[in-house]
């Protein structure tokens, strides 16, 4: 099996994550017009509060939201919290 | 079936602490650890969510999807497909229930065909393609990539992956495994509901 290339792994890394939110209502039609319009996705990454309120999209309370882009060459990537599952694990932190 | 590093990585720092703090120190050392080699001139940054921000990480600026926007699919179901076979479009989403055999597979590539841009196609409640849908999807698959942009197989049932299987055509699709949803926020910081 070849080696994924770096640029087909972000890629598909976006698919995957996205395959879970078109049917997702608000959100999922926010983020697939960001894809194509290049003046919403500027205005969501400076403003993306005033963004989500246009299209009644609702944070859970006490909640801020900031955007990243990637770019050709800054590749951001967010961690899910870490899971302790073991004495191991909480040692080893 | 292509696994993907960067999701290897990701899922691993969830449960490997010391993992996760060489991800943290050098991303590109540890990502190197799980096969994914990233390029000069780019730079990984690493973020670690807070109970009080979500973050949403969009993809870059990509002018083959900024052009598929002419051709954006109108929502909703797709008209004219042959009995045995449904299909409806929910933004890029292509969600197929059915038959995919000789009979609706022209309906299925003409759908596919007549857009660009990346397609997700959701085949959840296929249990039949025949070697008629196995043309329409490569039609489709090479349409797409001649501008510049992918067919995702989602949702695969037993049957239909059995099928790819057996023809040897599972690696000529991008097909997505499904992802669990606590690591969706690798790209999504935490989600929204």
């Amino acid at each position: 099996m070849a080696a994924m290339s770096f640029f087909d792994a972000v890629h598909r890394l976006w698919a995957e994550t996205m395959s879970g939110f078109w049917r997702g209502g608000d959100l999922g039609s926010l983020l697939g017009a960001v894809g194509h319009d290049p003046q919403l996705k500027q205005r969501f990454v400076q403003d993306p509060g005033a963004v989500l309120a246009e299209r009644g999209v609702r944070l859970p309370e006490g909640m801020t939201l900031k955007v990243l882009e990637n770019t050709a060459t800054t590749l951001h990537l967010v961690l899910p919290p870490l899971v302790a599952l073991d004495e191991n694990t909480e040692a080893a932190r | 079936m292509k696994a993907n590093p960067l999701r290897a990585a990701i899922t691993r720092a969830c449960t490997d602490a010391a993992f996760r703090g060489r991800l943290i120190a050098d991303p590109k050392a540890a990502l190197a650890e799980e096969g994914m080699t990233v390029p000069d001139g780019v730079d990984v940054v690493v973020h670690e969510p807070n109970d009080d921000a979500l973050l949403i990480v969009l993809p870059a600026q990509n002018e083959a999807q900024i052009q598929a926007h002419e051709t954006m699919p109108p929502a909703g179901p797709v008209s004219g497909v042959p009995a045995g076979l449904t299909l409806s479009w929910c933004e890029r989403e292509l969600t197929a229930v059915g038959r995919i055999d000789s009979a609706t597979a022209p309906a299925l590539r003409q759908a596919l065909t007549r857009y660009f841009g990346d397609v997700w196609l959701n085949l959840a409640d296929v249990a039949y393609l025949s070697s008629a849908g196995i043309a329409a999807l490569l039609a489709a698959h090479k349409h797409l990539a001649d501008h510049q942009s992918t067919l995702f197989l989602v949702n695969l049932t037993d049957p239909v992956r059995n099928v790819l299987d057996l023809v040897g055509l599972s690696d000529a699709f991008d097909i997505l495994e499904p992802v669990s949803p606590y690591i969706v926020p690798a790209t999504f910081g935490y989600p929204i509901v």
